[in-house]
């Protein structure tokens, strides 16, 4: 009996494995694609934006004042990003990000 | 009590009655500039009191984040007058906003912990109404220099984007 349970936990695991990597894996066909945000008039701009997972975001500091982008459990974040400054980040997963200085400015990334 | 209503009604009965009322002056680009520069020093003068005296850290941050824009914008207007070699002329609203906000820093180092962090917020909510009104009212449509009236119109979003951002924070603290 217990032969038969380690069996059977061992294969739900292996197809757990096994879903978890087709999830991850990248169509062949996909160049991945760059975006572009602009922080502008306190907003992000966009505020939403479809992306493909591999896609790259570009996040440009078009205010006189500093900004940060920062997921909203703060598992990632940017430095801060003064007047022209810009900051990348390739998206791996849909995510909800604000400005942890302005916390009413408020973005997010969907991906497809 | 009575030193925090009286500070917030000081901003907003001497801005909203220099924005809407009978008396609006006219005022030259050297004025503009002036006022705007105080109007922005006022708040960084409120916030230094606020990086000292206040209990909450959400209040201590939003002070930092006073300091820090309002400082921008001075520095992005003093960037404008010098390449535009005008100078920034005290006028009699200028002249005010000094004294109110003399009045303000006062009744704020009368207070202490949390009811300092409301009086604080409190203040900033109405200061930034306040200016809001009188920027988007007399400020933007008495100027005649097409980049300062830009520069003010750059300003309108920050000092509305930290209004709200001061009305979470006074919500939180009720």
């Amino acid at each position: 009996m217990r032969a038969f349970l380690f069996i059977k936990t061992g294969i739900f695991f292996s197809l757990l494995l096994m879903l978890m990597a087709c999830g991850q894996s990248k169509r062949p066909d996909y160049t991945p694609q760059k975006h572009v945000v602009e922080i502008k008039d306190m907003k992000f701009q966009p505020a939403e934006l479809s992306v493909h997972q591999g896609d790259t975001v570009f996040w440009i500091n078009r205010d006189i004042v500093a900004h940060d982008v920062t997921e909203k459990d703060k598992t990632w974040a940017s430095p801060l990003l003064n007047a022209g400054d810009s900051w990348e980040k390739v998206v791996t997963k849909s995510d909800a990000y604000y400005c942890s200085i302005h916390i009413t400015m408020k973005g997010e990334l969907k991906v497809n | 009590m009575t030193m925090l209503i009286t500070g917030a009604i000081l901003y907003t009965f001497t801005l909203s009655s220099f924005a809407f009322g009978q008396q609006t002056p006219t005022l030259s680009d050297a004025e503009i500039a002036s006022i705007a520069v105080v109007a922005n020093q006022n708040d960084i003068d409120f916030a230094k009191i606020a990086m000292q005296k206040a209990s909450d850290p959400k209040v201590a941050e939003f002070a930092k984040t006073m300091i820090n824009d309002h400082q921008a914008v001075i520095d992005m207007a003093v960037e404008l007058v010098t390449k535009l070699k005008v100078t920034p002329k005290d006028n009699p609203v200028s002249k005010e906003y000094v004294s109110n906000a003399k009045k303000t820093m006062e009744m704020l180092n009368s207070k202490s912990g949390k009811a300092f962090d409301k009086a604080y917020v409190d203040n900033e909510v109405e200061y930034h109404r306040a200016v809001i009104g009188a920027v988007k009212t007399v400020l933007i449509p008495q100027s005649q220099n097409e980049e300062l009236k830009a520069l003010l119109q750059k300003a309108v979003p920050i000092f509305e984007t930290h209004l709200q951002h001061a009305e979470m924070i006074q919500k939180q603290l009720k």
